[in-house]
């Protein structure tokens, strides 16, 4: 028998971050029920109202770059709740080598224990990591230029931290900009965007919540190299029609190519702001590096 | 590469990796720049410098083009572009390619070869080390057949060798049979730092001993031959 | 299996000319085979022979509890709703390639492609009785006012809000000649069409525990309505054209593909991108277009056959 020693004694209690929340928590699952009832036929029933914000805005987005000191480079990315932190070590030898002309990549994505509120330790969480590490690998290996560095192998570490939806999203964005971050020659980089489609709109930037009242309803994920582009990556699940379809990949590549230029602003950033603290400040020239800029608000 | 880096270009603009930075025949793209389409475009984040054309004509440029290097080979010869590149001030991560000059530190040797790890390519140091081998054959470039190993290398030595090969799955496979390669550094039994007396041949300075080595010839071509 | 650059660039050109090593044009499909009901162990199977591709699947049914506390704690927890569960096993026989570790991701790859081709709640519309085709009324909820009861995969449930059936999918791949997404698809779907259910009683005891009264009858079962069930058909990009059902030797200089599952009333239910370079978004519309046609023609050829197979028995 398993025996989980942590929780076995102690009352499962969820403890809300704070009393705004839990109100808001409170109050959408009370709209969940009502819909529950409302809805007698189940196809395509599935709706939900955004209220904070409109179904087409992000959530505030911030990135920094250069923050795992020991790693060749790194990107921590916060989408509002949704944390995680990206690390890229390597072009580095690699104990057993198939490949001879073109690098390795290697792409892990690991959840944090505490990344969120759900049963934790099943065996379907390990399929889910690899399952979403295949999928960031599919995304980004297409940007890279592997060519440059034989015989060897590029690691991309992910670690989510905290999970309120939209985790490959975050995930994705976070390893292309800790691959630019580490010098890694690459085509472009890959933005990436997400979206729900349910009865009468489609939500871009879904949240935790947001995915879970809506499961089972049309989600899309696109991830993109905008200045050729080029779709690296196309995911759709649930059932839509054709014109759904395109209406909504058309959508998330307009998400994409929002995402795009916050990452290539946030990249001229991090690199102007690392010459000035290397001391001579005087090589700034046009461009303003201000923390604002960090956070964009779509 | 000869070439001369104009700090004091103006157009030092900050570039994003896939950033459109000209049409192909205005420049010849180079270090951390790609030819897609017609266009030269940025693979690195960092600062774009045109490198004016040297008078020395002899280098090809180098398998940069070789996405698509449609005309670039065959109009080399009286090609008057710029180069373009980009580069970054954090050191990008370098990997040990094919003629690169290597400083490497033996560390076990057999009768047949010396094992080694790579520090540095160039002159850049690396992160983490790369494994390699010089076979007995590629010791010296004479009298191939008489090169014994322990003659040569001792394990803690201090070597300069050119990568011939990317070998096989494990290391890759260097080679100093060249006058300025081998060993630069070695230390003797005593702990004093040798100090070379002849080709073949170091001396300790505190008991006096000689030992065998590949000394490498040192001046200072050494520094201009590597990139 | 490995090709050679002047069979890559044979196969390119062919495709370029609209011509496949085969002798196919770009939007043939091979002939394939069905056979149902091989596995007596299990509930229901399907075998499918595309070329030389050849997949078993198998369904097991189970009856699975809704565990209350692990569903209320959060709210959000997904497994519960989960009630088709796949599993893929490519075997070693079937090429070494899949020996050891070397078919582990792929596994996770088809079975995940499988789980989200099925990911729509109403995958499965329906039971019926299989004697007389009825449509079978699976027990509804009682009490309206317990939320934890979606209506997802409601046809599946036996005691509304307790108990319900979790359809166990095991697929084995026994020979690969490419294509292996859709002929997974196609097989899933046959089996689930073969699958019978017993009908089950439950019987409400005093202290609230329940007992099953299952009928033993092997001719008075359940079957599953697969009218929504999805295949999924793959585009794959080789050189500046796409084609579908592909083989091994084409799959091997593909550039990337593009899996995406139709069902009978043409809608989309799932795409999947696999392959190192990416792709336009013209060629994206493209190749969903032709999936749709190419999936419907299947599914009609598909359900005629199964109708047949249903007949002979």
């Amino acid at each position: 028998m398993k025996i989980d020693y942590r929780s076995g004694n102690s009352i499962k209690t969820q403890i809300p971050l704070d009393y705004k929340e839990y109100l808001k928590r409170k109050e959408d699952k009370q709209q969940q029920q009502q819909q529950q009832q409302q809805s007698t036929q189940p196809t395509g029933a599935i709706t939900y109202k955004r209220k904070d914000r409109l179904d087409e805005q992000f959530r505030q987005i911030f990135m920094k770059t250069g923050i795992v000191t020991q790693a060749s480079g790194s990107c921590y990315l916060e989408i509002e709740k949704t944390k995680v932190l990206c690390s890229v070590y390597g072009p580095r030898a690699t104990p057993k080598t198939e490949l001879f002309e073109t690098a390795k990549l290697n792409c892990e994505l690991k959840y944090a224990t505490f990344s969120s509120n759900k049963e934790k330790f099943d065996y379907l969480e390990n399929t889910k990591e690899k399952d979403q590490s295949l999928i960031i690998y599919q995304s980004i290996i297409g940007s890279l230029r592997l060519d440059k560095y034989p015989k060897t192998v590029v690691d991309v570490y992910i670690l989510v931290l905290n999970d309120d939806g939209d985790v490959l999203v975050s995930a994705i964005t976070a390893a292309s900009m800790a691959l630019a971050d580490a010098g890694v020659e690459m085509y472009d980089m890959v933005a990436s965007c997400s979206a729900v489609c349910i009865k009468d709109a489609t939500l871009i930037n879904p949240t935790a919540q947001e995915e879970t009242l809506t499961e089972g309803a049309g989600k899309i994920l696109v991830s993109k190299m905008p200045s050729h582009n080029n779709i690296t990556q196309l995911i759709q699940t649930g059932e839509l029609n054709y014109n759904n379809v395109l209406e909504s990949v058309n959508l998330c590549i307009d998400g994409s190519d929002k995402i795009y230029s916050i990452m290539k602003q946030n990249l001229i950033d991090s690199l102007l702001r690392q010459q000035k603290k290397d001391g001579d400040g005087n090589e700034i020239n046009g461009i303003t590096t201000n923390a604002a800029d960090d956070q964009m608000e779509e | 590469m000869e070439k001369t880096i104009d700090n004091n270009d103006s157009q030092d603009i900050v570039v994003t990796p896939g950033q459109r930075l000209s049409k192909a025949v205005d420049y010849i793209s180079l270090d951390g720049t790609y030819v897609h389409k017609g266009y030269i475009y940025s693979s690195v984040l960092g600062f774009q410098h045109i490198v004016k054309r040297n008078l020395q004509e002899t280098k090809e440029n180098k398998d940069e083009n070789n996405n698509n290097n449609s005309s670039s080979e065959e109009s080399n010869i009286k090609d008057e572009r710029d180069f373009i590149t980009v580069s970054k001030e954090k050191d990008p991560g370098v990997v040990p390619e094919i003629g690169s000059i290597v400083t490497v530190q033996v560390l076990r040797t057999n009768p047949r070869l010396a094992s080694v790890a790579i520090l540095c390519v160039g002159t850049k140091a690396l992160k983490e080390t790369f494994n390699g081998i010089i076979r007995i054959q590629d010791v010296r470039a004479t009298e191939i057949d008489k090169v014994e190993i322990y003659k040569s290398f001792r394990p803690g030595d201090i070597v300069l060798a050119q990568i011939i090969s990317l070998g096989d799955s494990r290391s890759y496979y260097l080679s100093t049979a060249k006058n300025e390669l081998g060993v630069v550094f070695a230390q003797s039994v005593a702990g004093g730092t040798m100090i070379p007396i002849s080709w073949n041949m170091m001396q300790c300075p505190i008991t006096k001993t000689k030992e065998f080595r590949k000394v490498a010839k040192m001046d200072n071509s050494i520094e201009t031959e590597q990139e | 299996m490995k090709v050679s650059p002047s069979e890559v660039s044979f196969i390119q050109k062919g495709i370029e000319h609209n011509i496949r090593t085969d002798g196919r044009s770009r939007v043939d499909y091979r002939h394939f085979s069905l056979e149902s009901g091989e596995i007596v162990h299990s509930n229901g199977s399907a075998r499918l022979k595309l070329s030389d591709t050849e997949v078993l699947v198998g369904v097991k049914a189970e009856i699975t509890q809704i565990n209350k506390e692990n569903n209320n704690a959060s709210g959000n927890n997904i497994n519960v709703n989960k009630r088709l569960i796949f599993n893929v096993d490519c075997c070693p026989s079937a090429s070494p390639e899949f020996e050891g570790k070397g078919s582990e991701f792929l596994n996770i790859e088809l079975a995940q492609q499988l789980d989200r081709l099925y990911s729509h709640p109403n995958v499965i519309v329906g039971l019926y009785n299989t004697n007389d085709n009825t449509k079978y009324d699976p027990p509804t909820a009682t009490t309206t006012a317990d939320d934890n009861e979606n209506s997802n995969n409601s046809s599946l449930t036996i005691v509304p809000n307790k108990y319900y059936w979790t359809l166990y999918i095991d697929a084995i791949v026994l020979d690969s000649d490419g294509n292996l997404f859709d002929a997974l698809s196609i097989a899933t779907r046959a089996a689930l069409f073969n699958t019978r259910l017993p009908k089950i009683k439950a019987i409400q005891g005093e202290y609230e525990e329940i007992t099953f009264e299952v009928n033993d009858d092997p001719f008075d079962t359940l079957s599953i309505d697969i009218k929504n069930v999805p295949i999924c058909v793959t585009m794959t990009k080789i050189a500046s054209q796409f084609v579908i059902d592909t083989t091994t030797r084409e799959e091997l200089c593909m550039d990337a593909r593009l899996t995406i599952g139709v069902n009978s009333s043409s809608n989309i239910c799932s795409i999947q991108k696999g392959g190192i370079s990416g792709l336009d978004p013209p060629t994206i519309n493209q190749m969903i277009n032709t999936a749709k046609v190419v999936g419907l023609k299947i599914l009609s050829t598909m359900d005629q056959a199964l109708l047949d197979i249903q007949l002979l028995k």
